[in-house]
């Protein structure tokens, strides 16, 4: 007999479409450099015991992973890359048939500096209203994205929105912002922050 | 090579270790305890970079934001009081590597002497599952319990499913599976 993971299998298939799927360039200048300074940025804590000086104690970083949203970043570009997720939501939501005044979208995201080629990825969540995609930052001259079997050139800023649950492979990608889009209801668990409303524009 | 000494706690078998398994690298473990949900108590992610230090061990609500390069998931607390594993998984990129039966110890010692949870291995475990859990007796030196199994080793499953259970998801650049050459 098998069980429920058995079955989790099956409706993963059968709900699975991926056929959704978008491409734009925005251009991203001093993204990397905005991310690194403030990846990199340390603040000296001190304690002031006793006596005329105050102990230093730890350095500490002005992020933290669990809440911290790229898109929150102060940069232009940013700014307007998110922007364009958004139009591209709002419009796989229409190709979708997903009521957009009834779904809440959220946003989460993470800086990725290792894309494995001789590994495939996929994302978090099952096909439409969960949607997934990359930001490529860095790349070299021949960088592609192969999104279920079809491949598609990509270079430094190109955006890429799909469906969630794509199997996806990279060629000559060095780093990028990773992001996911889900609604409310799938996002219970989640740590405090991670995820931001996503307005659909 | 870490050293395993078997011990008994309230007549439970478990086994002292001599540090964090050197075998398991540079791994720390997010141990998040599932509330209001039907049919899982508990995830227990195993994370191969440097977020922690080797050995620490996370205790939270939440769901970590990157996937994790192991992780075990446990049903519901039985009529016994054991909570049996119902999932087991492992990236693809590390495949191979022996991890399980140390994280197999890492698991029973500490769901049971910091979160009070005593654990065995899922009941329904295919024939690699099994393979291990058989190693693992046999290293602590413990007595192999053989728990009815109810059927998936009769049909062995490639791939785990990627989510742990609806809506506790783990959404990110995640490895789904290595590219076969040629």
């Amino acid at each position: 007999m098998r069980k429920n993971a058995h079955k989790e299998n099956i409706i993963f298939e059968k709900n699975r479409k991926n056929n959704l799927i978008s491409f734009s360039v925005i251009d991203p200048l001093n993204v990397i450099e905005d991310i690194e300074k403030i990846k990199e940025n340390r603040e000296n804590v001190y304690f002031f015991e006793s006596g005329n000086k105050a102990d230093f104690l730890y350095k500490r970083s002005c992020v933290n992973d669990l809440s911290f949203n790229y898109f929150q970043i102060y940069n232009k570009k940013i700014a307007l890359c998110l922007n364009e997720i958004s139009k591209e939501i709002k419009q796989f939501s229409k190709q979708s048939d997903t009521n957009t005044e009834k779904t809440h979208y959220y946003i989460s995201s993470e800086y990725e500096e290792e894309f494995l080629e001789d590994f495939w990825y996929d994302t978090g969540g099952i096909s439409s209203p969960s949607y997934s995609g990359y930001w490529f930052l860095k790349t070299n001259n021949k960088a592609s994205i192969t999104v279920n079997e079809v491949k598609y050139d990509v270079g430094e800023g190109s955006l890429a929105v799909f469906e969630a649950a794509s199997k996806t492979l990279f060629s000559g990608i060095e780093s990028g912002i990773s992001f996911n889009v889900s609604t409310l209801s799938k996002i219970e668990g989640q740590y405090p922050q991670k995820w931001m409303p996503l307005i659909l524009v | 090579m870490t050293k395993v000494v078997p011990i008994k706690i309230n007549d439970y078998n478990f086994v002292d270790l001599s540090c964090f398994p050197k075998e398991l690298e540079n791994m720390w473990v997010h141990v998040q305890k599932i509330k209001n949900s039907l049919t899982i108590s508990c995830i227990v992610s195993f994370y191969k970079n440097d977020d922690f230090l080797p050995g620490t061990v996370i205790e939270s609500s939440y769901t970590y934001h990157r996937y994790p390069d192991a992780y075990a998931m446990y049903g519901l607390k039985t009529e016994t009081g054991i909570y049996f594993g119902v999932r087991a998984y492992t990236s693809p990129r590390y495949r191979r590597r022996g991890w399980w039966k140390w994280l197999m110890f890492i698991l029973r010692d500490v769901l049971y002497n910091n979160f009070e949870m005593m654990t065995e291995v899922s009941a329904d475990r295919n024939k690699v599952l099994e393979n291990i859990y058989k190693k693992s007796l046999n290293m602590g030196n413990q007595v192999y319990n053989k728990y009815f199994n109810d059927g998936r080793m009769l049909f062995p499953e490639k791939e785990m499913p990627r989510d742990s259970g609806y809506p506790y998801i783990w959404y990110n650049h995640r490895i789904g599976g290595k590219i076969k050459e040629g």
